[in-house]
């Protein structure tokens, strides 16, 4: 006969073991998003440029829940971490995409600790149904090669889930579009942008959101002749993505389109009253009514109300 | 005297329960004499002598809460030989359950018009003409045999529907008004919370989702039941730090759901692409949770849509401290629009579509301020003063937390303003910004309403 069944059933009631879960640790890493295809399959790649620092964001809640009798694990050593210097006891783990482990030497630019619960001192921490302490860390890990990474922190056997991040210089074709698009973000002067906005859209004639954007900021710093020539090329291209997004998402083209078409109808509205607020821009400014998401103009020195661009 | 068990008359059921063990569950035979129990040496047939006191006895081991078999004895007396039996264990009611039913929270259950592979659980306030309205995806007889639920064994009611959740622990740490644990107290069937050692899912790593189309009856092989589908919990993921992207077709463009105010999301098996939402192949379909994956909320959007403020204040700063402009034009980045007829600050649309918020709360200079969003009155559909109030705010992480879970239980959206504004389930599903939802909308829903209770199907074939 088989001995292996491990349990004799005698009792009514059963306790059974269970792997420890415990007080949760989460790792996140600012980064940008880029959808790139991989094995014919669109998959997500968090990405940070090789200019720009990598910062981490540590956050540990310690706690034990009666629902989950998994989460006492580890309670009593994470009972004991040091409200001043819970962060030294952080252990980094930051491996390439052989698995190679990279040497890390995170900076503490902030961190806090907050006792929250039920009971908590302030009212602004009565917010959780047990007592829990929350320990929150900023870190700068510095600059990164570019490559693939796979970065976790642990503490007191407690385990972050992996972070997997992909250090890129911009010049990479899988991400250029983002890396261009965040150039433009940042920077204010006309020419800097439109310059990148414009290399956006020589890379993918397809990308209307740069001709938007350029169209959009070509209000304030642009002529006349090209923010009505932006504005067309981005109503025209959007109309025919919208199309094309319809052959390969039909169901979802459905509920975009008249997304776009609002849009497009709103641009050709604005593109009609385009030679008044250019003859009046210095006083006059185009906003979005985030009620009704239709362009309006207002004063730029009182913000008070000129028309509705219908 | 010998006490035998006939191997073909035994069950094998896997494992103990339903979901115990999850791995490697041993299927040998669930019922054994012992041979003897210091060290435990089972054996399917035993030699006893008579007890002087007449009481001849042999240990039977019952190794599984729905084990079931027949026993044979014969007795030897001289050279005659007497058989007592076949004896079956526990009996039967003529339909594959015991005759003596069992007990559930200390009620007994009449099992003796109960069939093994029935699911007869009352529809407890589903509504509809099709079968689906009655059962709960188990069958009677895994009701019976039970389920580990929180290190505990228990035995289910087959007249009452019973919903298995799997919530990631953040859930049940927030307080009341930040927990969808109330919320769900207000559905007609029992939930349940699982351990995630109690159900058997699958990871899929890269948005780090644990325990996805986790299943609760994995022990099912050979048993009675009542559907071809295993059942699934309804799984619940606080997904902080991997939120998925939207595919914008116009402008072309990916972003990150919280930058166009995703507050939840649930992915029935018809996504087959978990890190785009409206990737190509994707299909936005409601399932019962026999064809659900998982739910998220993603909490990065509550602090991306709004903060309340005076605006008596001049300035206003991101996390890092740093003064964060006022936006003087449509489509300018690195700033924030302030509306200061509505006391808010939101996000810079950009493609008018998406939008970051750079300002954070500041109530050192401003007292009043906190993340808001913009928000409307349900009964002259007009906009509210600095959007929902801070314990509002929390009450939207419950209420978009159980509506999510609503979705997975086979819960549409209702849609009719006039009629459905403030129910936990109402969503216009017009396009952004004249979309009408729960969470844009005061007053709040206090529980699931009769209409989304009538919703409710947790099986399909």
């Amino acid at each position: 006969m088989d001995q292996s069944k491990p349990v004799i059933l005698s009792i009514a009631i059963l306790l059974v073991a269970v792997v420890a879960q415990s007080s949760t640790l989460t790792l996140s890493i600012e980064h940008h998003v880029a959808v790139v295809n991989r094995e014919a399959q669109q998959k997500l790649l968090r990405a940070v440029f090789t200019g720009e620092p990598l910062i981490a964001n540590v956050k540990l809640d310690v706690y034990a829940l009666p629902q989950l009798p998994s989460t006492r694990a580890h309670l009593e050593e994470l009972s004991r971490l040091s409200r001043k210097s819970w962060w030294r006891e952080l252990r980094w783990d930051v491996r390439n995409a052989a698995g190679v482990g990279q040497s890390v030497h995170p900076r503490l630019v902030s961190a806090s600790v907050r006792e929250r619960g039920p009971n908590a001192l302030n009212s602004v921490d009565r917010t959780t149904s047990v007592a829990c302490t929350s320990y929150d860390g900023t870190f700068d890990l510095g600059h990164f090669d570019s490559g693939d990474y796979s970065v976790q922190v642990t503490v007191d056997g407690v385990e972050s889930p992996r972070f997997p991040l992909a250090v890129r210089t911009g010049s990479e074709p899988e991400v250029r579009d983002v890396y261009l698009q965040e150039k433009a973000r940042k920077t204010r002067d006309w020419t800097t942008f439109k310059a990148l906005e414009l290399e956006r859209v020589q890379l993918d004639p397809t990308k209307a959101a740069a001709l938007l954007e350029l169209a959009q900021r070509s209000l304030e710093f642009g002529t006349l002749e090209e923010t009505s020539s932006y504005f067309d090329r981005a109503a025209a291209t959007m109309q025919q993505n919208v199309r094309d997004w319809a052959r390969m998402n039909p169901v979802d083209a459905k509920k975009q389109t008249p997304g776009v078409e609002k849009t497009v109808a709103q641009i050709r509205a604005l593109q009609r009253v385009l030679p008044e607020y250019f003859a009046h821009r210095e006083e006059w400014r185009v906003t979005i009514d985030s009620a009704t998401g239709q362009y309006v103009i207002t004063t730029r020195d009182t913000n008070q109300f000129i028309r509705r661009v219908e | 005297m010998t006490f035998s068990i006939d191997d073909t008359e035994v069950s094998h059921f896997p494992g103990i329960a339903m979901n115990y063990p999850i791995n490697n569950p041993d299927t040998g035979p669930d019922m054994a004499f012992a041979r003897s129990l210091t060290p435990v040496v089972l054996t399917s047939s035993v030699d006893v002598q008579f007890a002087a006191n007449g009481d001849t006895f042999a240990t039977l081991v019952i190794r599984d809460y729905g084990a079931f078999g027949t026993i044979n004895i014969t007795v030897t007396a001289g050279r005659k030989t007497y058989s007592l039996g076949p004896l079956r264990l526990p009996v039967d009611n003529g339909y594959g359950l015991p005759a003596a039913g069992w007990y559930v929270n200390g009620v007994h259950i009449d099992g003796a018009r109960l069939t093994a592979t029935g699911d007869d659980d009352t529809a407890g306030g589903a509504v509809g003409s099709d079968d689906a309205v009655t059962g709960d995806g188990f069958s009677n007889f895994e009701e019976f045999r039970g389920f580990v639920v929180a290190a505990g064994y228990v035995r289910l009611n087959p007249r009452e529907k019973d919903i298995f959740v799997d919530v990631d622990p953040e859930f049940l740490l927030g307080s009341a008004v930040t927990s969808p644990v109330p919320l769900l107290l207000t559905l007609t069937p029992r939930i349940l919370y699982l351990e995630p050692t109690e159900v058997s899912g699958q990871d899929q790593l890269s948005r780090n989702l644990l325990r996805t189309q986790g299943v609760v009856d994995p022990n099912r092989d050979t048993l009675p039941i009542a559907h071809t589908r295993a059942q699934r919990a309804v799984r619940l993921i606080y997904q902080s730090a991997f939120p998925p992207a939207v595919h914008l077709a116009g402008p072309n463009i990916d972003v990150p759901v919280w930058e166009i105010g995703y507050l939840g999301a649930t992915f029935s098996d018809d996504i087959l692409n978990i890190d785009v939402l409206n990737a190509p192949g994707n299909l936005a379909t409601i399932e019962t949770p026999m064809r659900t994956q998982f739910s998220e909320v993603y909490p990065r959007t509550w602090t991306n849509l709004a903060v309340n403020t005076t605006f008596t204040y001049p300035f206003h700063y991101d996390a890092n401290g740093n003064v964060v402009p006022r936006c003087t034009f449509q489509g300018e980045t690195g700033c924030d629009f302030w509306d200061t007829t509505n006391l808010l600050i939101i996000p810079s649309l950009q493609d008018n579509a998406w939008g970051i918020l750079y300002t954070v709360p500041d109530p050192a200079h401003d007292p009043v301020e906190h993340y808001s969003l913009q928000a409307r009155d349900c009964s002259s559909d007009s906009a509210v003063l600095g959007g929902l109030t801070t314990i509002q705010m929390e009450q939207v992480k419950g209420l978009i937390a159980a509506h999510e879970m609503g979705h997975a239980m086979h819960m549409d959206h209702v849609r009719d303003f006039a009629t459905d504004c403030g129910d936990m389930m109402f969503d216009d599903e017009a396009l952004p910004p004249q979309r009408r939802a729960m969470s844009n909308y005061v007053p709040q829903p206090s529980g699931f309403s009769a209409n989304d209770q009538a919703m409710i199907r947790l099986w399909q074939p």
